[in-house]
Formats: structure tokens, C-alpha cells, sequence
């Protein structure tokens, strides 16, 4: 068979950027409407930002910078909110304003490993699952995932970092082998029902190979659910960091780390309120701002299954 | 138009021998479904070979057999003098280029995260045979095959209507210049308007082509007017099979008879 000439009289002027792009344009910009219809996404967005913000430029807009290190200043331990301080000093004379600022770097970071780590291990393996026609293969991958989940997550996590001794290093490795088996659930669940669709066969008939039919089939139809599983999680991340450094098996307290400042502020109670209030408000919004902005891209990107 | 010898079941060389087919599916709770139930035939290069019968009765399970997508619990399928029952999976793959199939349901054949150029470019791709600026000027080509504007190469599936989709679909299955086209119910998901469209175009790609079609339609009408040869099936087996004048005109079983008595069922989503 040969298929006729293409006529080159039909082709006019190359199509601009615009014009090739036009639907994804179109499609971004449906997102970016429906997105701003909603506050609390938006609320989400602009805390998320913020703290990318804090986290980026950190010891440019710390007031203290020097206070991030360790500085004493004993003639002004534990001073109260100020304009000079507008969160206080600890208990070494230290600007907490600057400490909470220059911990968002460490936080977000942990937050971002964990994260990609936990998705990067998840994701091949829920894909494997899902797809393998092998039994054996897909019930030993999810027989682990359901061992893994069965156990709360920190707890298994305190007790990897118990064996492998405190520290940052160790508090990231040990959350990011918790962290995966949430993808692999939702990963092999999604890969399940896209790969019996008819493009896929398609895809065979055309005499497309395993690896190509993952790569671009499976998974950019899994995509949409695991950006705003990643979202959701980056906020628990963090406050898992935090937790391990506040039970003293993560960050150590010179460091700038919420859960570390937290964790020592805690002897200060009540009377030193702002020492632990401040770090746990940075938390807290780094939490609230990640899942928001979760919530608010699940009802873009995954409407359907927004009622969870 | 080549027209069908009249009685032999067997061509001298068929492009295509299907011999003594069965699949055999293992439904939930143990039961065995008997989908296709020792099915045989032949078709002859450039002929169209139609295959009519109820829903259920096991014609697309036949479609994806012949094609290597499932595996048949029994029986033998020969391609161009080949048993291709147990080619290995590396020369199965190369083999595909010369056999592909057009769906039934164009809205779910196409993944609606890939363009329509992309969907094209698939099997050109994957088969290794050209890409860049080649690549380009082949789906161009293959748009114009099927009357398709050139600058839909940049849009997503959800922007184009059933019989837009279906004519991708089509181009998609050209693009590796086959010689058997399978063309499982091709219209049965579209508007009624909009059949007649395709019907032509599959018409007149045949004989630009000389392509050889397996046909599967619920639509007799349509059936009379494109195939050859036809295979009347019910519950997993071949009823009845001759030239489609003498099936039609002269139809040996009842149930052809209620098949050709029955009113066009509404096309199935
Ligand atoms: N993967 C499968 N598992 C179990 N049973 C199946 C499977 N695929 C098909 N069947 C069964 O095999 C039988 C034949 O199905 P098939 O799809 O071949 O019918 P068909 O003739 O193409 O029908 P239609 O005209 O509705 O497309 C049906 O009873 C169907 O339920
Ligand atoms: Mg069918």
C-alpha cells in the first residue's frame, strides 16, 4: 500500500506557539478560573507561596540573620513580642522571628524529599502492580504495601530512626521508606481500570512495547491524583519532620528546625508562651496552606473523587 | 472491485486463515465462558470478509483473536502463509504493521491526554520508522487520508465529535501502511449521519489501498452494501456464511432470517 503524495500547497505558515498550544492554554486557564472561584484554595496557594518565599530568600529577610546559628546574647533572653522582636527571643537571646523564618528552608526541604522519595518508590511500583499480568508479582508488591500500612507510619519511622540514631540525615531516610505505600495503593488502583481501556490496546496493536505504554499511557492518566496526594503530603511531611524533632531524633536544637525549637521551648511553658507558640504557628500553616492547596486541586484536577 | 468467487470458503492463498478458533473465559466464580466456539474461515487478499450476529455472540473476541490482542484457547491463525498462532512476542510486534484494527468505540480509543498528531504518530513511533521532520510529513499525510484539517494535529480528543474521533482512529490504524484492516463496529458509536461518512471513507481507502477488511457491523444494510463474503454468528458460532447476495436473498437459517427481519438496534455507547 503507499499512500498518496502530500501536497505542499496546503501547508501555510507554520503555526505560531499560541496556535499549537491553544487548548492547553485554554485548559490552564479554565483551571486558573475555577481554581480563584474557591477562597480556601486560594488561601492555600498564597500560604503555600508564602512559605516558598520564606524558604528561598530566608536569610535575606531574617531581621537577625546571625541569630540563626547559635548566637548568645544573654542580656536579651526571652524578651516578649516587640517591635524590635515581633516574635520574641529564646531563651540565648536569639530573634525567634528570624529562627521560624530561616527553619522554613530545613522544613520545606524535609517536607520535599520525603515527599519525592515516598512518590518516586510508590509510583513504580503501584504501575508494576497495576499492569503485571503475573499474580505472583502484583500480590508480593501488595502484600507489602498492606504490611507497611498496617503500621502507623511514625511509629515505624521512630523506630528505623531509633536504630539508625538521631539526626536529620536519618529522620529523612526513615520517613521516606514510610512514605511510599500510599502511592503504591493509589497508583495500582488508577493503573487497573486506565489499562483496560481501549487505548491501550490500541497502543498493543500498534506494536507498542511495555515500557512505552506505561510511560505514555498509564502514567499521565495517574497523574492528576498523585500531584494532589504529593500536595497533601508535603504538609504531613513536614509535621512529621517536626515531630521527630520535637521527640529529639531529628534536627538538634541549635539548628533552626520548628519541631527542635518546639521541642526545647517546651520547658518554657506558659509563661514564655511565644517561644513555642511561633514555630508551632509556622507549622501549622505550612500544614494548613500544603492541604488546602491539595483540597483545591483535587476538585480541578480529580472532581470525581473530591468527596472523600 | 474484486468480486468474491461464489461458493469456495477457501481461497487458493488467503491473506488471512482462521482454523477451528475458541476462547474460552474464565468469568468471576469459576464460570467458564465459551465466548467464540470453534470458529473457521478464510479471507482472500482484498476482499471484505463481513461478520454479523447478535451482541454477545462473540465477533469482537474473533477481532482481537485474529490480531494476537487476547490469546485463543484453541485453534490456529495463519497471516499471508504464516501460523502466527505462536509467533514469539518480537516478531508478533514487527508483524503488526501489516495487520490493524479500527475500534468500536472511537471515544475510548483515544487517550484524551495526547493529541490527535500524537495519536498518529503512535505507531510510526513505536515501530521505529520516522520520526522528526518525516515523521511530521506523514501524519500530515495521513490527515488528508481521512479528510481531517492539518491543524488538528493540535488538538485533544475532547475537542472533536464521534466521526472526527473515529477518522483518527483511522488514520491511526494507516500509518503503518497494513494490508488487513479489522474494522470492529466502526460506525455503531455515532450519529446516523455521520455512519455514511465513514462507511465511505473506509469505501474508498479500500480501493485507494487495496486493503483486505474483516468486517464487523450489527447493521445489515451496511453489510450488504461494503462486504463480500459473510459470516452470520450466534452464541460463540458460525450459523451461516456465503457471498452476502446469496446469504441475503436466500437465507438458509432462522436465524438469519430474524436477523435480517429485526430493526436496526440503536448504536451501542
Ligand atoms: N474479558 C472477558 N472476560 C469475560 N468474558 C468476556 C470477556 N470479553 C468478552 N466476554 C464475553 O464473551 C462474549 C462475547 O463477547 P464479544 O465482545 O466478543 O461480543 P460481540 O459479539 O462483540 O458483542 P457486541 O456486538 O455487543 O460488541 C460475551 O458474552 C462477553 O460477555
Ligand atoms: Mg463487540
Amino acid at each position: 500500500m503507499a499512500l498518496p503524495d502530500a501536497s505542499p500547497a496546503l501547508a501555510d505558515a507554520p503555526p505560531t506557539f499560541r496556535m499549537r498550544h491553544a487548548t492547553t492554554i485554554r485548559q490552564w486557564r479554565l483551571y486558573a478560573h475555577l481554581f480563584s472561584r474557591s477562597f480556601s484554595s486560594m488561601l492555600g496557594l498564597a500560604l503555600v507561596a508564602l512559605f516558598l518565599v520564606l524558604a528561598a530568600f530566608g536569610p535575606w529577610l531574617a531581621p537577625y540573620p546571625g541569630d540563626t546559628a547559635g548566637a548568645v546574647k544573654l542580656s536579651q533572653r526571652l524578651l516578649a513580642p516587640s517591635f524590635a522582636h515581633p516574635f520574641g527571643t529564646d531563651e540565648m537571646g536569639a530573634d525567634l522571628l528570624s529562627r521560624v523564618i530561616v527553619g522554613t528552608r530545613i522544613s520545606l526541604w524535609i517536607g520535599l524529599i520525603i515527599t519525592v522519595v515516598g512518590a518516586g518508590i510508590g509510583v513504580p511500583l503501584g504501575i508494576v502492580a497495576g499492569y503485571t499480568k503475573s499474580r505472583l508479582l502484583r500480590g508480593a508488591i501488595m502484600r507489602l504495601t498492606d504490611l507497611f500500612l498496617a503500621v502507623p507510619g511514625l511509629a515505624l519511622a521512630l523506630a528505623i530512626v531509633a536504630a539508625l540514631g538521631p539526626g536529620i540525615a536519618n529522620c529523612i531516610a526513615a520517613l521516606a521508606l514510610v512514605w511510599w505505600p500510599g502511592y503504591v495503593r493509589l497508583v495500582e488502583a488508577k493503573t487497573l481500570s486506565v489499562k483496560e481501556e481501549l487505548f491501550v490496546e490500541a497502543s498493543r496493536a500498534a506494536g507498542a512495547r511495555t515500557p512505552w505504554i506505561l510511560w505514555h499511557h498509564i502514567l499521565p492518566n495517574c497523574l492528576s491524583p498523585i500531584i494532589v496526594k504529593l500536595s497533601m503530603d508535603m504538609g504531613l511531611a513536614v509535621l512529621s519532620a517536626a515531630s521527630l524533632g520535637f521527640i529529639g531524633l531529628g534536627a538538634k536544637p541549635p539548628d533552626p528546625e520548628w519541631g527542635a525549637m518546639i521541642s526545647v521551648a517546651r520547658s518554657y511553658m506558659p509563661d514564655w508562651w511565644w517561644y513555642s507558640a511561633f514555630p508551632g504557628l509556622a507549622i501549622f500553616l505550612t500544614v494548613l496552606g500544603f492541604n488546602l492547596l491539595g483540597d483545591g486541586l483535587r476538585d480541578i484536577l480529580d472532581p470525581r473523587s473530591s468527596g472523600r | 472491485m474484486p468480486t468474491s468467487p461464489d461458493v469456495t470458503p477457501l481461497h487458493p492463498s488467503p491473506l488471512l486463515h482462521a482454523i477451528g478458533l475458541v476462547k474460552v473465559f474464565h468469568a468471576s466464580g469459576g464460570r467458564e465462558v465459551r465466548a467464540v466456539d470453534g470458529v473457521g474461515f478464510s479471507i482472500g487478499t482484498g476482499e471484505v470478509l463481513g461478520i454479523v450476529g447478535e451482541s454477545g455472540s462473540g465477533k469482537s473476541t474473533i477481532a482481537r483473536m485474529v490480531l494476537r490482542l487476547i490469546e485463543p484457547s484453541a485453534g490456529r491463525i495463519m497471516f499471508a502463509g504464516q501460523d502466527i498462532t505462536a509467533l514469539g512476542d518480537e516478531a508478533m510486534r514487527r508483524l503488526r504493521g501489516d495487520m490493524q484494527i479500527v475500534f468500536q468505540n472511537p471515544h475510548s480509543a483515544l487517550n484524551g491526554r495526547r493529541t490527535i498528531g500524537e495519536a498518529i504518530a503512535e505507531p510510526l513511533r513505536v515501530q521505529t520508522i520516522a520520526r522528526g521532520a518525516a515523521l511530521h510529513a506523514r501524519v500530515d499525510r495521513l490527515l488528508d487520508l481521512v479528510s481531517l484539517p492539518r491543524a488538528f494535529r493540535h488538538r485533544y480528543p475532547h475537542e472533536l465529535s464521534g466521526g472526527q474521533k473515529q477518522r483518527v482512529c483511522i488514520a491511526r490504524a494507516l500509518a503503518l501502511e497494513p494490508r488487513f484492516l479489522v474494522l470492529d463496529e466502526p460506525t455503531s458509536a455515532l450519529d446516523v449521519s455521520v455512519q455514511a461518512q465513514i462507511l465511505d471513507v473506509l469505501g474508498e481507502l479500500r480501493r485507494e489501498l487495496s486493503l483486505t477488511y474483516l468486517f464487523i457491523s450489527h447493521n445489515l444494510a451496511v453489510v450488504r452494501t461494503l462486504c463480500d463474503r459473510v459470516l452470520v454468528m450466534s452464541q460463540g458460532r458460525v450459523v451461516e456464511e456465503g457471498p452476502v447476495a446469496a446469504v441475503f436473498a436466500n437465507p438458509s437459517q432462522a436465524y438469519t432470517r430474524t436477523l435480517l427481519d429485526s430493526v436496526p438496534r440503536l448504536p451501542r455507547i
